[in-house]
């Protein structure tokens, strides 16, 4: 996993909980915290911190990767504006993420393992995605999803009928997108 | 989970925590950094050497790419040589071959040697477009003389498939501009050749608009409409790219290399233009090229309008298109235009405009029309309509110029024009029509080049004075041969030392230059030519295999007059022949010819046809003028001869003076031209006497003259 992740949880939790809570989740889960945005860190750091966040709060680790998604995406437009302002809606944009995004991120941080995604478009403000990764973060990605539905101002309705967690080859997202002010 | 309020001891070991994360990010940041700095120096690096290979390849390639230029160009070279001889010697044969099978034989060879060179000519062309190699002139053109030339190449091909051919120009199209009058022709020629070869029946018309204008340039947009088979949409943006016809069974029904669009495209975009095309299937096609000239400093030196102001003239063609652009070209000059769409139609016009008071001046008819033809229509017309108020015809015919002319001549009308119609054709004979003569004195005499068939060459060209300079026998035999039939008087020079020589002993009205050949080449003889004393001015006419336009400029600025590219296409040889020795006056003080030599012997004694030029082609004044002359000169020779052994030097000039001026209006050309000598040679500084034999010969020709216009004379009495 690379290191921009593990920063961006770190600036979540600090930003929503202080960095009490972040060392906290360091030192329960025995993280480095030595995250730099070009290194690579193992996967299990990841899952281990949001294993402690669970156990801390209570809350299934999807929903805890769920709400981290969707509040890194905010910060990534930040970081990362061009891949935001062409567009004025969530789907074009996710449209773009295997011919653009991913492949820009490869460049940037190179062994980047991002996600190639399936698309089908079932309806005019309908999105049907299917994800397939060793790493199985479909959670990660509805987050993400979200998160980009707050930054173009809209709203997203995500059901999930097939997922790898429950024993499916592939996690499939049908999402549904709506003005956030209706 | 830790509080932040707790002991501070607690709270520092967290600080210090934090701090050696920190630390740690810093130096592993540090790291990072440190490699992908190196990473970058290396791929910068590695890219370094990728530019240097690539800018090697690229020389390379440009290289290649010249060697390829020169290589085709001195293989057109080779090629076009012996093209020479095969299309020459085929022509040659094929005008006096007897048996039918072998002149058709021999007419597919030539037909396809022109074809071969049309090949290599697009090839060439297309090279040297790519390597950015063309230069174009910026001299001065008239986009008549444009429209013209395309006519006068295309005109035979529409007659043959019963196509009606219109040209116009917009009347906001500035007539004088600078710009390349061979590229431009070139381009719309190839829409026209293109036009005719998809038309099985129809018209094609050919436009010229004004897309735009600023202080010195216009904007013109050519384009060329056709009734033919069209284009699908969907092919037509291919058209223009190279080595792209629409499918290969219209290849082989309809020839070409499929380069000529892309070339054409090319010398649209260097001319500052563009190409393009509107078609639909089974309807026909636009194809259309913009290009920018530049606006002439020079005026146009000679108006038609006055000649034509406050005529009246009536157009009659039974096709509205036709009657369109006739009415279209005429729009620019002071003239009033009526149109009627049959002769009926037409003689009721006249005759109403004549009750009216208001007669017509003109009447332009098409020749075939269905019910009264052109000619029954003059016919009837001269019937009803008294003969001071009859208009002038003149009859137009897209068939046969010479059974127009003979069945005209019969009906009493003496002005035919050929279609396709151009402005200037259209114009020169309505001025010959109202006025009776043509154009006033000091206008370049017509362009024989606009007759299509060879033969029409002939009376411009007979008697010409030709000297042909070219190391190969072979070649100086083809083109003794072609300008022998043309009427022309040819003498050989196989090297440039002799045709220096020879010119200098005078007797030329024009030379055609060699250029590559031993000793000395054709640029240096041309330029010891244009030093020689009274020579500055004989025209020299390079002949070269050589296609490379920065070439034809060196010749051009070694004062070489014009190129003509080998293989010589007759009717372009005899076009460019015709055009560098106009006229059959000789003026003495351009007179190419050195005094001393007499060079009359081959001038025709009467030429009928150069008589009627000078006489608006009326043959009862020609008739009436050559009474005259006998009768002035019976009995003028003796005392001209008698002034002369009296070394009345003075008046004798006078006499020849008088004699060369009223010859020449009468087309005895022998006569003038000797008459010419005499007057030069009595005017000189140090002027005696003519010898015996000239005298003798002065006699002999007056004699001469005098017998053919008796019998001329006579024969029209009858």
């Amino acid at each position: 996993m690379k290191g921009i992740i593990f920063i961006l949880l770190e600036k979540v939790v600090i930003e929503a909980h202080g960095e009490g809570v972040w060392d906290a989740l360091l030192e329960k889960s025995g993280a480095s915290g030595t995250y730099t945005s070009l290194g690579s860190y193992r996967d299990e750091e990841l899952l281990g911190l949001v294993a402690a966040a669970s156990e801390a709060t209570g809350r299934p680790q999807g929903e805890i990767l769920t709400w981290f998604g969707r509040k890194a995406m905010p910060l990534l437009r930040e970081r990362y504006p061009d891949f935001f302002t062409r567009h004025q809606q969530t789907i074009p944009f996710i449209l773009t993420l295997n011919e653009i995004i991913h492949p820009e991120v490869r460049k940037l941080y190179p062994g980047a393992e991002a996600p190639d995604f399936g698309f089908r478009r079932s309806g005019p403000n309908e999105l049907e995605l299917e994800y397939r990764s060793k790493k199985k973060m479909c959670a990660l990605a509805e987050g993400l999803i979200h998160g980009a539905a707050d930054v173009f101002g809209e709203k997203a309705v995500i059901e999930q009928p097939r997922c790898m967690h429950r024993g499916d080859e592939s996690c499939l997202m049908v999402c549904r997108f709506e003005s956030a002010a209706s | 989970m830790t509080s932040e309020g707790e002991d501070p001891r607690v709270r520092i070991q967290q600080l210090e925590q934090r701090l050696a994360r920190q630390r740690r990010v810093l130096e592993e940041a540090e790291n990072i950094a440190e490699r992908a700095t190196r990473d970058l120096y290396e791929r910068i690096q590695e890219l370094e050497r990728i530019r240097v290979q690539l800018s090697e390849a690229k020389e390379q390639a440009e290289r290649a790419s010249q060697a390829k230029s020169a290589f085709l160009a001195n293989m057109s070279h080779e090629i076009r040589t012996p093209l020479t001889a095969i299309i020459g010697l085929a022509y040659l044969t094929m005008r006096r071959a007897e048996d039918p099978r072998i002149r058709k034989n021999l007419s597919v060879i030539h037909e396809s040697g022109n074809h071969l060179l049309g090949l290599v000519s697009d090839i060439l062309d297309l090279s040297k477009l790519e390597a950015d190699k063309i230069m174009l002139d910026d001299v001065d053109l008239a986009i008549d003389g444009v429209l013209e030339r395309v006519s006068t190449m295309t005109a035979a091909r529409a007659q043959s498939q019963g196509l009606e051919m219109a040209f116009s120009v917009a009347p906001e199209v500035p007539r004088q501009l600078r710009g390349d009058t061979v590229r431009l022709s070139q381009v719309l020629l190839n829409y026209v050749s293109n036009a005719i070869k998809f038309t099985e029946r129809g018209e094609v018309t050919v436009r010229v608009d004004l897309e735009s204008q600023d202080a010195d340039s216009v904007l013109l947009r050519f384009s060329v409409t056709d009734t033919g088979i069209g284009v699908a949409p969907e092919h037509l943006g291919r058209l223009f790219r190279p080595f792209e016809q629409i499918d290969n069974s219209d290849t082989r029904v309809h020839g070409g290399s499929g380069l000529g669009l892309a070339i054409c495209r090319r010398l649209a975009e260097r001319m500052g233009g563009a190409v393009g095309a509107t078609s639909e299937v089974g309807r026909g096609s636009t194809f259309w090229f913009t290009a920018r000239l530049h606006l002439s400093l020079r005026t146009a030196e000679f108006s038609p309008r006055q000649e034509l102001e406050g005529r009246r003239v009536l157009v009659v063609d039974d096709n509205p298109t036709a009657r369109t652009v006739i009415s279209g070209l005429l729009s620019p000059f002071p003239v009033t235009v009526e149109t009627a769409a049959s002769g009926a139609e037409a003689v009721a016009h006249v005759v109403a405009a004549h009750q009216a008071g208001q007669p017509f001046h003109v009447l332009l008819l098409d020749w075939r029309m269905p019910e009264l033809d052109g000619i029954a229509t003059a016919r009837r017309v001269r019937e009803l309509v008294p003969h001071s108020s009859c208009p002038a015809v003149l009859l137009i015919t897209a068939h046969g110029r010479e059974e127009a002319i003979g069945a005209a001549a019969e009906a009493g009308i003496e002005v035919v024009i050929s279609k396709p119609v151009t402005e200037s054709s259209l114009v020169d004979s309505l001025v010959r029509a109202v006025s009776g003569r043509e154009h006033p004195a000091g206008q370049p005499a017509r362009d024989p080049a606009r007759s299509a068939g060879v033969d029409d060459f002939t009376d411009a060209l007979r008697g010409r004075r030709v000297l042909v300079v070219d190391d190969v026998p072979m070649n100086l035999e083809i083109l003794r041969g072609l300008l022998e039939v043309a009427g022309c008087s040819v003498e050989t020079a196989d090297s440039g030392m002799e045709a220096v020589e020879r010119v200098r002993r005078g007797g030329f009205d024009v030379v055609l230059m060699d250029i590559q050949m031993p000793v000395m080449d054709g640029v240096s003889a041309t330029q010891e030519i244009k030093r020689t004393p009274g020579c500055e001015r004989l025209p020299v006419i390079a002949i070269t295999a050589n296609v490379l336009e920065q070439d034809h400029q060196r010749y051009r600025a070694s004062g070489i007059d014009d190129v003509l590219c080998k293989p010589v296409e007759p009717s372009m040889l005899y076009a460019t022949v015709a055009r560098h020795t106009p006229g059959v006056r000789r003026d003495p003080g351009t007179d190419p010819v050195a005094p001393a030599e007499p060079a009359v012997t081959l001038a025709p004694l009467f030429d009928v046809e150069n008589a009627l030029g000078f006489l608006g082609g009326n043959r009862e004044l020609l008739v009436r003028t050559a009474r005259m002359f006998i009768a002035s000169n019976e009995h003028d020779v003796e005392p001209t001869l008698a002034l002369l052994t009296a070394a009345d030097l003075k008046t004798a000039a006078r006499r020849f003076h008088r004699l060369k001026g009223s010859s020449a209006m009468l087309g005895c050309r022998r006569l003038t031209e000797l008459s010419a000598l005499l007057e030069r040679e009595l005017k000189a500084p140090e002027a005696k006497a003519p010898s015996a034999e000239r005298l003798r010969e002065f006699s002999a020709v007056m004699g001469q003259t005098m017998a053919v216009l008796r019998k001329h004379v006579e024969a029209a009495g009858t």
